[in-house]
């Protein structure tokens, strides 16, 4: 079957895997983001429904770097890229590690938290991650995050992000859950 | 001032609103619930707002309704999708 896509409601009622994107959990925390109340409100349907909540290092590596970037133009005004910081590491990291460490702590105590990275077979990710991205049309990276979900049966994603609106993934099930 | 009797949301705030619906006095449910009394009081409307903490309490996994009230609304930033397009514009 492919792949649906569900604008998230309340009273959906969600599989019993789901794979976190690291847009949700940083909507979720902000409460001024534009998103932060549909993105709470998917977290308490989600832990009160007690579902198996999947995130991999990839995730955490997009945390970290959006909240350094969002820590750095709110102090500061001004966009932070990658060529300043492999420049100036001082700019941002005593800054703001301690910040940075606690939400990756925080995220990390949620009692059906996996990090879906820790099982699976690395070489196997690789060659499904390769394939989907030419099947997928998908980043590099991307294709990454769905590999996991791919090869660990996970059987919903939830994400704000447009670019897996066009997935078609014949042989699986998946259902995106839209903010 | 015309004000309405104090108005539950929820189990989370009660206020007393004026006749145009502005809050006029944060109740002393909101400055005192114990589920929340680690949090700044001015930050507690926008964080927990809407949400019946104790059906919660009892909803969630113990632990996990300690981690989500740590959790959810701790920042405030203004974050838009394009702030999540990181990865490939600005790399070597």
């Amino acid at each position: 079957m492919p792949c649906t896509i569900v604008r998230y409601r309340t009273g959906v009622s969600f599989r019993n895997k789901i794979y976190l994107d690291a847009n949700f959990l940083i909507y979720s925390r902000n409460r001024r983001s534009n998103k932060f109340k549909p993105a709470r409100e998917l977290l308490v349907n989600l832990l009160t429904q007690r579902i198996n909540l999947f995130i991999t290092n990839l995730v955490i590596d997009e945390v970290c770097w959006t909240l350094l970037r969002q820590y750095y133009k709110n102090d500061t005004g001004q966009p932070l890229d990658a060529s300043m910081v492999k420049t100036n590491p001082s700019i941002v990291l005593p800054r703001y590690y301690n910040r940075v460490s606690l939400v990756v702590s925080q995220i990390l105590r949620f009692n059906r938290l996996v990090v879906a990275s820790d099982q699976i077979n690395s070489r196997e990710l690789i060659h499904e991650a390769i394939s989907l991205m030419s099947s997928e049309s998908l980043m590099p990276r991307d294709s990454f995050h769905l590999a996991f979900i791919n090869k660990l049966n996970i059987d919903g994603f939830v994400t704000s992000d447009n670019d897996f609106d066009h997935l078609t993934l014949p042989s699986k099930n998946l259902i995106v859950y839209k903010f | 001032m015309l004000a309405t009797p104090y108005r539950q949301i929820n189990g989370l705030v009660s206020s007393r609103f004026n006749y145009i619906g502005q809050v006029v006095i944060p109740s002393l449910f909101l400055e005192t619930n114990p589920l929340i009394s680690k949090t700044n009081l001015y930050d507690r409307y926008d964080r927990y707002e809407g949400l019946d903490l104790n059906y919660l309490r009892t909803a969630m996994d113990s632990n996990d309704f300690q981690v989500f009230l740590d959790f959810v609304g701790e920042e405030s930033m203004d974050i838009n999708d394009e702030d999540f397009e990181v990865y490939y514009s600005d790399e070597d």
